[in-house]
């Protein structure tokens, strides 16, 4: 091994920065620097290096040394005393213990998510959705769930780097100032910047200011899942680019068309919201919005429609030209009739009935025809300015040249400089574009982002960013509204903020990160007021609406005015004619549910959501339908090579249940070189296959190749076996019999249940989860995770059968594999009134409360395991091994875990506790003021984040609260009743409103 | 009748005196046997295996297991019954031919109890390690805890824990009962000082007295009488571990007794085994005769065809209760991916053993050696089958998995086997192998047929 000093002579040199090896300085601001801005990097980078760098033999026998004889010397005296030092000035309501909450946003692709960050002692350990934020209501999605783990993510870049080796802002900054000096002679000639999308304004203003300076500066956009149809479409139908933005609440007939808006960023938690809050009738009267879905891949919104077709990809064009034929639209025809007579004309007919009411809503990758396709649809069914509204685009101009015209101008030598801002390209670019070496070409390259990931590696320089739980800044929401971002905590690896990074590109200084926003802000006040502050005095001084806008972590009113586009004349007719579907295999690209283009792909939660409808954890695998796998005589794990002229790649496959035929589909965002530890080798990179022309459609060859690897799916057995454990019917059923669910009861007990006590306690917590409303999108999985300090146990446990999550959502196909009906299920524990797993424990380690909540006492737990066996809905999770500790596989986050729940250890049994945390502190809260615990004011994580309110959490002795009116609701059903566990997690059987005039393929 | 039985069951030339020397020298002699020897090693280093397999296993975590939600019981419960099941027949060979005066135990129930007395000690160990935390197991003890806690009464685990302690001091106590004789038969012909002042702490001061004798014979009828009870209890407890349960295929009112028979099945199988092994490889032949095999083979017969009955009573239960969970449950035990292994039962534990119909079968060591180890295969898959299908399908298809034990399970029970061994070698050395005042009483009664009233009756 080499010895460790040249090494890290040259590190510490690095640190220094130029002309810093001597020790002479040249100005006060160059030793200031050194000494002060960039001395704790260095300090830290250095220490950094001597951890990385090899030991030698000859050193570990000094260390060795050193700490025996060390280990002697803290005999010798008393340990060091240490002062505890009480505040001086105790930060205002901070109280020990006790979490204090502030708004935030997080930036999802680009558009804000409102949250709630609940802080422990300066830390942020759980984020929830913030209830004024139009784009959650206050629920929450996985990945913003997850995003307060990737804030203590250990490997975060941490430093500023040149070459690949340790560097500081200081240097960067001076060579920054000289290359201004060039761009400004050149007017920005050969300065390009490349970013993801900026939806703030704060940061648009920026890159504004920098176009202004620098005219000839060239701005591309780049997101993996790219949304540039849409707006090609709108160009296209009303000659400006516009946004829709769908009203489900304003829609009784939906028809998806490849869409996935049910968890496809923007607007999808609220899209789920509003079209959910008209899909579950608790009264059978109610009105009840029927969805058709025709999806290329089985996704999570064809799962909860009442009719689904499953198209390849490219036969969704035909399709949509079928539809719009028979809407009596003037459209080139398809090439060939994709969807069965019935289905059309009987959609087309539903759709009609239900003008102004009716909405087509397209995919977004599908393509621009579909796109367009499907607006004059909803234009021609009057869905304008009803269930659709157009608005100015929330990201400015989302038409900005691309990665393609990136690399042309690379290749034709105009790009002298490149800065990349928060994008990825050199692991989302199709391999095949070639832009990797293009990149690495471009004479002078700055990467800013949070890891040091494939791009920063081949960047000349790298920048550390900081995280949005870090940072000061805006963002805005899928409708146009604003929200600014607060930091909860200093930045914990260094780095500068988005507009720190721009306020450097553009001027060459280090600025304070809230100055930089405050000042957008104040020359643009009026952006931060409300439609109330209009209709008083104009909302009084900058100070009150940037208070308020900060507390309120969401500025209303702002949302994007809509407009009423006109159609342009021709639009329709100018239309390419129909293609031919290509022959061959369809490979259908897929942003990933959880780790989207992979930017994401370092979180352990992320990585182990179970994701909706495959169950699959950590690996993605390529989707095949039966048919394929019956011809290729695949099985799940099964190994396939996919081959598309000499790119070749080996995943292993899944049988899907309603997977086109004619396709395969593959998770995005996997197969990391240099994501992060946890990230890297897991999964395969479909960014390897793509083609560049059509990414969102590639044709490839497959080819089993015999090998074997084992999935780690969570749900192995698809089939619910004919077994009574959800009920379901449609519409007309339960309008015709509202008491379908209930099923005849037969008293079980020769006992009086529940007992006279339990019957007197003061509460009664219970659970209804409405089976109606669940859309199978797994956020309450994480959300629950993030609130119990449930570890991570990685993709080898999970294929043993180890994982740990307290909740599961169950999925069952039901009818024919091709198009078969998914329904879900989540599981938490039931918290059984005459729990099995109670009576069976030797030590008395799993008890009842007198509220009803069957508690485990860890500490008194010592792993039998019977509870778990004579579980009848198996909701129990054990700790098999250690997978919390430091010496754990994926060591828990300290920092992160929530400090009013129990650490577990290994070999304990644990489980759903109804988050027993949030009802004792509220229970503190109401018998300290002594008042009733209000309704409402206690939700369980699960709820909290589901998107739908398909879960009910409240207390049974209430007779006027929520729960209690669901659970007399007929529809409500208990799961596995004969066996008289008497559970009070109980169900509300689902409905559907499938059209009566479809009969074929349900 | 009783005459011919007595020759054939202790060989003629024997004299009383003859026959102690032979047994008192297995232990006495200075230089051990060669099959001893391999023995020793082999099994020892076995048991080195055991305890490397449990250290990992203490300090990695159940987690090395193959088992999971929702098998969360695996091969350790499977080995903790099959092994109590072993033991039982050492118990009950010694204690009900010893209350029945069945003169054919003299030479084979030293060895049965010793057998049962080291099968429970394997059989012990594994409801420990399968703890998650083993180190806490003291929780299940009605202890002074400060916090006032005790053990939860109503789960058979905790009454299983009593059973088995209980089961583990009456054995300790039924053989070093009845090895106090010959322990003091071996003080008395030791020669060397270390041997004998070993041999006479262990004899007690037994001087061989008529009131000796008379408290001996006391204290081992009623340790004997106490002995089936307790044989059936224990048993009886184990299967309500799993009765008692809601499970489909562990709650089935016939596991008391179901159990009580399995174990008697596989524990004659094991004596077999043992007795085959020692009379070869001691030259006991003469003292373990084919008669012996022949009786042990009618007694695994009879325990065969009681359990082939419970398999059958347990599929027109399932049948019967129209219970839609417990149904699927049998079909998939057919059928499912581990359909192997209930096949694998039917074949040893039903079909192949009807073989011990014939006489010449239960008479040849070959034969019955290998019937009495495909039995104990038999029921070890059995074990398996209730333990592993009951839970892998149950109630919620969404939970169904398939599990299957890891290399460390198998490591862990070749270490349990080894460990067995291991400590049947030791105890040949240290004790007599055969009862040596069990035998020299049989040859008595064989010398003078009308001198007990038992024998009286059987010839009237």
């Amino acid at each position: 091994m080499p010895p460790i000093k040249p090494e890290r002579d040259r590190a510490i040199a690095a640190a220094r920065g130029p002309g810093q090896e001597t020790g002479y300085w040249r100005t006060l601001a160059e030793l200031n620097r050194s000494s002060c801005s960039g001395g704790p990097t260095s300090e830290i980078t250095e220490a950094q290096q001597l951890w990385q760098a090899p030991i030698s033999r000859r050193q570990t026998f000094h260390l060795l040394g050193a700490s025996v004889a060390l280990a002697g010397l803290t005999g010798c005296g008393r340990p060091p005393e240490e002062d505890l030092i009480p505040y001086v000035r105790m930060p205002e309501h901070s109280v020990p213990g006790q979490a204090r909450y502030y708004a935030s946003a997080i930036a999802l692709g680009g558009y804000g998510h409102g949250v709630i960050a609940e802080n422990h002692e300066g830390r942020p350990t759980k984020l929830e959705g913030n209830p004024d934020h139009p784009a959650t209501l206050g629920s929450c999605d996985a990945i913003t769930q997850a995003a307060v783990l990737s804030l203590y993510d250990p490997d975060r870049s941490a430093s500023v780097m040149r070459r690949q080796a340790v560097s500081d802002m200081g240097s960067l900054l001076a060579e920054l100032r000289q290359k201004q000096d060039d761009w400004d002679r050149e007017e920005g000639r050969g300065l390009c910047l490349l970013t993801g999308t900026i939806s703030s304004p704060s940061q648009r203003a920026r890159i504004a200011k920098m176009q202004e300076r620098w005219p000839r500066a060239r701005w591309f956009l780049h997101e993996p899942v790219d949304r540039r149809q849409v707006f090609r479409a709108s160009q296209r139908l009303f000659g400006e680019a516009l946004e829709p933005r769908y009203r489900f609440t304003e829609a009784e007939v939906v028809l998806s068309l490849d869409a996935d808006f049910l968890q496809s960023p923007p607007g999808f938690l609220r899209y789920a919201h509003d079209l959910m809050s008209r899909r579950r009738p608790v009264d059978p009267d109610e009105a009840f919005t029927r969805l058709y879905a025709i999806e290329s891949t089985p996704v999570i919104t064809g799962a909860t429609a009442d009719h689904r077709l499953g198209l390849a990809y490219p036969e969704v064009d035909a399709a949509a030209r079928q539809l719009a034929r028979e809407l009596g639209l003037d459209v080139p025809p398809p090439e060939r009739n994709v969807l069965p007579e019935d289905w059309v004309t009987a959609v087309v007919e539903d759709l009609r009935s239900h003008e102004g009411a009716a909405l087509v809503v397209p995919g977004e990758q599908q393509s621009e025809t579909v796109q367009v396709l499907a607006h004059a649809m909803n234009q021609e069914l009057g869905a304008f300015g009803g269930p659709l509204a157009w608005m100015q685009p929330v990201a400015g101009d989302p038409l900005l040249p691309g990665l393609e015209e990136l690399a042309q101008a690379a290749r034709d030598g105009e790009v002298e400089s490149l800065v990349v801002l928060a994008a990825n390209p050199v692991y989302t670019a199709p391999a095949e574009s070639g832009f990797r070496t293009l990149f690495s070409q471009i004479p002078w390259r700055l990467h800013w982002g949070e890891y040091q990931d494939e791009t920063a590696r081949l960047s000349l320089w790298h920048v550390p960013a900081t995280h949005d739980l870090e940072s000061w800044g805006d963002v805005r929401a899928f409708d146009g509204t604003v929200s600014l971002i607060q930091p909860m905590i200093l930045p914990l690896t260094g780095g500068w903020t988005a507009l720190q990074m721009l306020a450097a590109i553009g001027e060459g200084v280090e600025s304070d990160p809230l100055q930089l926003l405050r000042d957008h802000w104040q020359q643009n006040s009026a952006g931060l007021e409300t439609i109330t502050d209009s209709q008083d005095d104009k909302g009084g001084n900058f100070e009150d609406l940037w208070r308020r806008a900060l507390r309120d972590g969401v500025v209303s009113g702002t949302a994007a005015e809509t407009v009423m586009p006109g159609q342009r004349p021709q639009a329709l007719a100018d239309l390419p004619e129909s293609q031919a579907v290509p022959e061959g295999l369809v490979l259908q690209p897929r942003p990933d549910p959880a780790l989207w283009d992979g930017r994401y792909a370092n979180n352990g939660w992320l990585q182990e959501m179970p994701r909706p409808i495959t169950t699959l954890t950590w690996h993605n695998a390529l989707l095949v339908s039966p048919a394929l796998a019956d011809s290729h005589k695949l099985e799940d794990g099964d190994m396939v090579e996919l081959t598309r002229a000499d790119r070749k790649l080996q995943v292993p496959v899944m049988v899907l249940p309603g997977q086109p035929e004619q396709s395969v589909s593959l998770s995005l965002g996997f197969g990391r070189d240099f994501g992060g530890r946890v990230a890297d080798g897991v999964g395969i990179s479909a960014y390897e296959l793509l083609d560049p022309e059509s990414p969102w459609a590639t044709v490839v060859q497959l080819q089993p190749t015999g090998s074997h690897r084992a999935l780690a799916a969570i749900q192995t057995h698809h089939d619910i076996e004919g077994r009574d454990l959800i009920r379901a019917a449609d519409l007309e059923t339960y309008r015709r019999n509202p008491g379908f669910a209930q099923k005849e009861h037969h008293e079980l007990s020769l006992y009086e249940e529940p007992w006279p006590a339990e019957r007197e306690a003061e509460h009664a917590w219970g659970m209804a989860i409405d089976l109606s409303a669940c859309i199978g999108c797994n956020g309450c999985v994480t959300a629950c995770q993030a609130e119990n300090n449930i570890p991570v146990v990685g993709a080898e446990e999970i294929a043993r059968g180890h994982d740990l999550h307290w909740i599961r959502v169950d999925r069952y196909f039901s009818g024919a594999p091709q198009n078969p009906a998914m329904v879900f299920q989540p599981v938490p524990c039931m918290h059984c009134e005459n729990a099995p797993c109670e009576y069976v424990c030797p030590v008395g380690a799993t008890q009842h409360s007198a509220d009803g909540l069957n508690q485990m006492i860890y500490q008194r737990c010592v792993g039998t395991r019977y509870c778990s066996q004579n579980c009848p809905y198996k909701v129990r999770r054990f700790n098999w091994i250690d997978y919390t500790s430091a010496a754990a596989a994926y060591p828990a986050e300290p920092a992160v875990q929530n400090p009013d729940v129990t650490v577990r250890s290994r070999g304990v049994m644990e489980k759903c506790t109804y988050c027993v945390q949030r009802i004792s502190s509220v229970r503190q809260q109401a018998e300290a003021q002594e008042r009733p615990i209000a309704e409402g004011e206690l939700q369980t994580a699960c709820q909290q984040a589901c998107p739908t309110r398909a879960i009910v959490f409240g207390d049974l002795a209430d007779e006027t609260s929520e729960i209690s009116r669901l659970k007399a609701s007929p529809l409500n059903y208990s799961m596995l009743a004969h066996l008289n566990t008497r559970p009070r997690t109980t169900y509300l059987a689902a409905v559907k409103n499938p059209n009566p005039a479809i009969k074929t393929r349900t | 009748m009783s005459r011919e039985q007595g020759q054939q069951l202790i060989p003629g030339d024997l004299t009383q005196r003859t026959l102690t020397s032979r047994i008192a020298g297995l232990v006495l002699d200075r230089r051990p046997r060669p099959g001893w020897r391999v023995g020793f090693v082999v099994s020892g280093l076995l048991t080195l295996v055991l305890l490397g397999g449990l250290a990992h296993l203490f300090t990695t975590g159940v987690g090395i297991f193959g088992i999971n939600i929702p098998v969360a019981w695996g091969m350790p419960i499977v080995n903790t019954i099959w092994w109590i099941g072993i033991a039982h027949a050492g118990t009950l060979i010694s204690a009900v031919l010893l209350l029945t005066r069945q003169p054919w135990r003299a030479s084979i129930n030293r060895l049965a109890e010793a057998m049962a007395m080291f099968a429970i000690v394997c059989a012990g160990i594994y409801p420990l390690i399968h703890l998650g935390r083993p180190w806490l197991a003291y929780y299940l003890l009605p202890y002074p805890d400060s916090l006032g806690l005790w053990p939860q009464w109503r789960s058979p685990l905790v009454w299983d824990f009593f059973a088995i302690a209980t089961y583990l001091i009456f054995t300790t106590c039924f053989l070093y009962l009845s090895l106090l004789p010959d322990f003091a038969t071996l003080r008395d012909r030791a020669l060397g000082r270390g041997r004998q002042l070993f041999y006479g702490v262990l004899a007690l001061g037994w001087r061989n007295s008529a009131r000796h004798w008379a408290r001996y014979e006391k204290a081992n009828q009623v340790l004997a009488v106490v002995a089936a009870p307790i044989v059936v209890s224990v048993t009886g407890i184990i299967s309500l571990d799993l009765a008692i349960s809601i499970v489909p295929g562990f709650h089935f009112t016939i596991f008391p007794p179901y159990f009580v028979a399995g174990a008697l099945f596989s524990g004659f199988a094991t004596v077999s085994m043992l007795a085959i092994i020692m009379r070869s490889v001691f030259g006991l032949r003469d003292l373990i005769t084919r008669r012996h095999l022949d009786y042990l083979g009618r007694m695994m017969l009879l325990f065969a065809l009681v359990v082939g009955y419970a398999y059958s009573q347990e599929m027109f239960t399932a049948w019967y209760t129209g219970d839609e969970y417990y149904r699927y449950l049998m079909i998939d035990r057919w059928t499912g991916p581990y359909a192997p292994i209930w096949w694998g039962m039917i074949f040893c534990n039903v079909v192949l053993v009807q073989l011990l119909w014939f006489r010449n079968v239960r008479r040849s060591p070959l034969w019955l050696f290998v019937l009495a180890l495909t039995s104990n295969l038999g029921m070890w898959l059995e074990r398996f089958q209730i333990v592993f299908t009951s839970t892998h399908a149950e109630f919620m298809p969404s939970t169904w998995d398939t599990i299957w034990p890891t290399g460390w399970d198998w490591l862990l029970y070749a270490g349990t086997l080894g460990l067995f061994t291991f400590l049947m070698f030791v105890f040949v050395r240290l004790a007599p192998v055969v009862s040596m005042h069990d035998m020299r009483t049989a040859m008595r009664e064989r010398s003078q047929p009308e001198s007990t009233d038992h024998e009286r009756a059987r010839h009237e």
